[in-house]
């Protein structure tokens, strides 16, 4: 019971205990109610599975090019598209964000730790990963105003900021 | 003749009979066994509840023949004895979330025959994995009676929940319920790839 219990926190604790994975979720979740319907509905489900796919890769252990570069990269451009207010075709956001899913997917899988309850961890990483996701879209929701709408491309600022720290530091 | 039966029963608190209604002497401790594996292993009912709410989202006819298929195919592959492939229930669980949550997140229109089907393995999958769960001593009549029963009743609540479900957010959020159970099925599948490379 106890190595269940364990593999539940862990894989709820995994997501949010990287700031580079966190500020990406984030701004994909701002980047979706930015960018309105359908894009704020399609991205929160299509990224889990995205992710998971990653997740899967890393886990049956194929190799991918850069992770940690990838996933700096996505801060960088994330919070830039949110800074700006790019608003690209729906299909562009979805590879995009799709990308960017599977590389923070692909890390988390290579990272799991050895001996977790499989069903239990993988159940508090979706869960993290999506309430994370969705606090995004929550936040973003303040876009509706206009002093939202500048605060919204502030955010968005920051969270380039932080990607471009983090890419110095992969680098 | 009311009269007679007014005294009958006002008679019968005083005969000193024992109604034996506690679990030791009823011999239904294995129902409630039964109840408890299925409620209190996510790897079952989760699967279960995402095609409920499938069944749901597919209208009330969908939703009946769910309500009594899933707990019959579940039955069935429980009652068979221990399966000679014995070893692959995590891949059965991750097949299970994969197939309800990947129809839930698709929001796919199936025909219904294709919605029984679709049924049948789904309570197939859950009760193959469950047989072999309980190795190596295997679960009772009683427990399997009441796994059906529980299963009966979470795909009767949910799928009852989710048939009046129309509003745009409603519909948004059970979709990306689908997707975080297709999401646990695909991880469970690269811990099963990891577990056996």
């Amino acid at each position: 019971m106890r190595g269940e219990a364990i593999g539940f926190l862990s894989g709820l604790e995994h997501p949010v205990s990287g700031l580079d994975h966190v500020i990406a979720m984030v701004a994909v979740g701002l980047w979706g109610a930015q960018l309105g319907a359908p894009a704020i509905w399609v991205l929160p489900v299509t990224f889990p599975l995205v992710m998971a796919f990653g997740g899967f890769l890393g886990l049956v252990g194929l190799p991918l090019p850069g992770p940690e570069i990838v996933i700096a990269l996505s801060g960088v451009l994330l919070g830039a598209a949110v800074l700006l207010e790019f608003r690209p075709r729906l299909y562009l956001a979805a590879i995009l964000v799709g990308l960017f899913g599977l590389y923070h997917g692909y890390a988390h899988g290579a990272e799991l730790p050895p001996g977790e309850s499989g069903l239990l961890y993988s159940l508090g990483f979706v869960l993290a990963t999506g309430l994370l996701h969705a606090s995004g879209i929550t936040v973003g929701l303040i876009h509706r105003w206009p002093w939202g709408r500048q605060m919204l491309r502030l955010a968005g600022g920051g969270i380039s900021l932080g990607g471009l720290s983090f890419l110095w530091s992969a680098l | 003749m009311k009269r007679y039966g007014i005294y009958l029963g006002a008679a019968l608190p005083f005969i000193p009979v024992s109604a034996s209604a506690h679990l030791v002497s009823s011999g239904l401790g294995p129902v409630y066994d039964g109840i408890y594996h299925f409620v209190l292993s996510p790897e079952q009912f989760l699967p279960i509840m995402a095609l409920a709410l499938f069944a749901g989202r597919r209208g009330p006819i969908f939703a009946r023949w769910v309500l009594f298929v899933v707990p019959l195919a579940w039955a069935a592959a429980s009652f068979v004895g221990a399966y000679p492939w014995a070893g692959l229930e995590q891949l059965l669980v991750a097949v299970s979330f994969l197939l309800a949550g990947g129809l839930l997140a698709a929001d796919w229109k199936l025909s219904p025959p294709l919605v029984v089907v679709v049924a049948v393995a789904l309570g197939l999958c859950c009760g193959a994995a469950y047989r072999m769960s309980a190795e190596p001593d295997p679960p009772g009549y009683l427990a399997m009676v009441g796994g059906a029963g529980s299963i009966f009743v979470l795909l009767a609540l949910t799928a009852s929940a989710a048939l009046p479900l129309r509003r745009m957010w409603t519909v948004v959020a059970i979709r990306v319920a689908g997707s975080w159970t297709a999401a646990i099925g695909l991880l469970l599948v690269g811990w099963w790839v990891h577990g056996h490379g």
